[in-house]
């Protein structure tokens, strides 16, 4: 086990740059999830710290050496592929003694290792199959077993659930979590999905464009998101993002007027607020009044589409509430949980807390 | 409705009788002709019947028939290893989409693109004792063996023949097995590097397994095509010195064409296109399973 030191990797395909000047420090035992739309580089990252590809610039430690120079085989990583990537001519066992086999262990000790891995995934009665005649959670779990067959310095999981069903995905996480917690083993994680970020994560790294955008605990991304991007990826459904003028105590936009915060900004901003933070409300103390657009019965909640002006935002209401399209309803924000950004930069400014707070 | 089930009919009907005129006409004429004693040297016309006189023949009494039934070992043995190595060795090489591997691999396909018969041809002049590009070479090199006489000595004559053969079939494989290469899920390749194991390890414990049905194609493939070599011997050795090089196409080529003895020829022909049918059917069933 080890921490992982990642300084100023950049990656460049041709004229196309995949990462500007990485900076990230895993440390040793953490669950890191690095999260983005496909094309950020969450995938390249990865790459580079398995060997797989080579940085254009930057350095790479996995413990206290750099591993620049060192090929996959000698990096003591363990991957876990999307595709699972088994071997398709091995039997479950083989495939899973295969890491032990290339590092000359004995067979006796090997056969010992290979029962308590595929123990641990719930394997046991699946060996003697080839990957083919498995199912896909299966395979994944064969692809699990190969990982923590031996105790490597880091596990890299690269979009491990994506190719399994919802529900399938959900018990697999929680495996893959209490795994990880059991073994204690530095774990970099690949995935476009917030909400497995969200559960598995220790400190999730949100990627776009060949940059980390922010870098913190699944509450301090979801609280305080860095910056627009952050902000409307993460989330489902995505923060209220309405753009107009802050100034004096206030925010306003076309048919928004949000009075009583404190905040020294002004000029052009990004107001955010989650859909869980606007309430459906009468009376005094609404915020902003709209129209209702949709109504969504998600099961635990309502989702309502509203129409303030041009602008459309999402609110969340009880499940008992029952309104219909058409319907002017207003809204009520919660005021400690409002974010506020910069138009220009998208940066977030200053939690816009109002005065009692 | 008859005329369109007809149609179909009519649309294959050129292409069967161009089949017909080429491929089906001589094999029955072969069948008859083997049946039958006739040297073309004595009479212009159909000799008697004998039944199946000439195959006995062919097992009973015909030391060169043998002969050349080793020859033809010996050459499809070396020719389908060494091609089918040489071409997963460029494969392995020059596979990948950069433009260089790209401009190689053009280049190497080069030797494919040309006539065997022709391909015999230059291959003597370049194994010219005289003026041949290669006594050339190989006399800058190593004086000593400036103007040696390759094609007259019984193994060099073989040697040549069966690299004329690699240099021709080569790129033709190598192409196959960087089609099969790209096939291949580059995950397992990718998982087996993470899982420690080294180049070699991986080509022969991940790659080589899982391009096993394209290597059987191959080396079934290369082997029809090494049992009937007949092209370049006729224009590079002419089956000599002596019959050091006489393959069984050439046995049978020389039996009908310079001997005349026309229905032996046949007979032995049909005992080579026997064994190619075999082979052949092997090869289509094999294709066939892998698509459907």
């Amino acid at each position: 086990m080890a921490a992982v030191t990642l300084t100023g990797v950049e990656k460049h395909f041709g004229t196309f740059t995949a990462l500007h000047s990485l900076d990230l420090t895993i440390a040793d035992g953490e669950f890191l999830v690095l999260l983005g739309p496909s094309g950020c580089g969450k995938t390249t990252t990865m790459r580079i710290v398995a060997g797989l590809e080579e940085p254009s610039a930057g350095n790479i430690r996995i413990g206290d050496r750099a591993v620049n120079d060192v090929r996959p085989k000698d990096r003591d990583v363990a991957m876990v592929f999307q595709n699972y990537g088994l071997y398709p001519h091995m039997s479950v066992e083989e495939n899973i003694a295969y890491p032990l086999k290339v590092r000359g262990l004995p067979k006796a000790e090997r056969a010992a290792r290979i029962r308590q891995a595929a123990e641990k995934v719930e394997l046991g009665p699946l060996l003697d199959r080839k990957p083919r005649q498995l199912s896909g959670g299966q395979r994944q779990r064969v692809a699990l077993a190969r990982a923590i067959v031996r105790t490597p310095q880091v596990f890299l999981m690269d979009e491990p659930l994506s190719n399994l069903d919802a529900k399938l995905r959900v018990t697999m996480r929680a495996e893959i979590k209490h795994l990880q917690d059991e073994l204690g083993v530095t774990t970099i994680y690949v995935t476009h999905d917030q909400i497995e970020a969200m559960t598995l994560a220790d400190r999730v790294a949100v990627m776009s464009q060949g940059r980390i955008q922010q870098l913190g605990t699944p509450e301090e991304i979801y609280d305080t998101p860095a910056n627009l991007f952050v902000a409307g990826f993460i989330g489902s459904p995505p923060m209220n993002l309405i753009p107009g003028e802050v100034g004096s105590g206030s925010f306003s936009a076309p048919s928004i007027r949000l009075d009583g915060l404190t905040f020294g900004a002004s000029g052009p901003a990004v107001l955010g607020i989650r859909p869980e933070d606007m309430t459906v409300a009468e009376g005094a103390g609404v915020d902003m009044a709209g129209t209702v657009y949709a109504v969504e019965l998600t099961g635990e909640s309502n989702l309502v589409t509203v129409l303030l002006g041009k602008e459309r935002v999402i609110a969340r209401a009880p499940r008992s509430w029952r309104g219909k399209a058409g319907e002017t309803i207003g809204l009520k924000a919660d005021r400690s949980r409002l974010h506020l950004f910069d138009k220009e930069s998208g940066q977030r400014l200053e939690n816009p807390r109002t005065a009692d707070q | 409705m008859a005329a369109d089930r007809l149609l179909k009919y009519w649309l294959i009907a050129p292409a069967f009788l161009v089949i017909a005129a080429t491929l089906l006409y001589p094999l029955v004429a072969a069948l008859w002709y083997s049946v039958h004693d006739w040297n073309i040297a004595q009479q212009a016309t159909l000799g008697p019947f004998v039944g199946l006189e000439n195959y006995t023949r062919v097992f009973a009494d015909d030391p060169d028939f043998w002969h050349s039934i080793r020859v033809t070992l010996v050459f499809t043995a070396f020719s389908v290893v060494l091609t089918l190595v040489l071409a997963m060795a460029l494969a392995l090489l020059l596979t990948g989409g950069d433009p260089m591997r790209v401009y190689v691999r053009t280049l190497l396909v080069i030797p494919f693109a040309m006539s065997p018969a022709l391909l015999g041809i230059s291959w003597r002049f370049l194994l010219n004792p005289e003026f041949g590009a290669f006594s050339a070479v190989i006399g800058f090199v190593f004086p000593w063996l400036k103007g040696v006489p390759l094609l007259a000595d019984p193994t060099l004559a073989m040697i040549a023949l069966i690299a004329s053969d690699v240099w021709h079939w080569t790129p033709y494989f190598m192409l196959m097995f960087i089609g099969a290469l790209a096939a291949l899920p580059q995950e397992t390749v990718e998982a087996a590097q993470v899982d420690g194991a080294g180049k070699l390890r991986v080509f022969y414990e991940i790659m080589l397994p899982q391009l096993r049905p394209v290597l059987a194609i191959a080396v079934l493939l290369k082997a029809i095509f090494s049992l009937k070599v007949l092209d370049q011997v006729v224009t590079l050795t002419a089956g000599g010195p002596g019959t050091a090089t006489e393959t069984l196409a050439h046995f049978v080529f020389q039996t009908a064409f310079r001997w005349y003895d026309l229905g032996y020829a046949a007979a032995v022909a049909y005992l080579l296109a026997a064994v190619m049918a075999v082979l052949a059917g092997i090869y289509s069933r094999y294709v066939m399973e892998r698509h459907p």
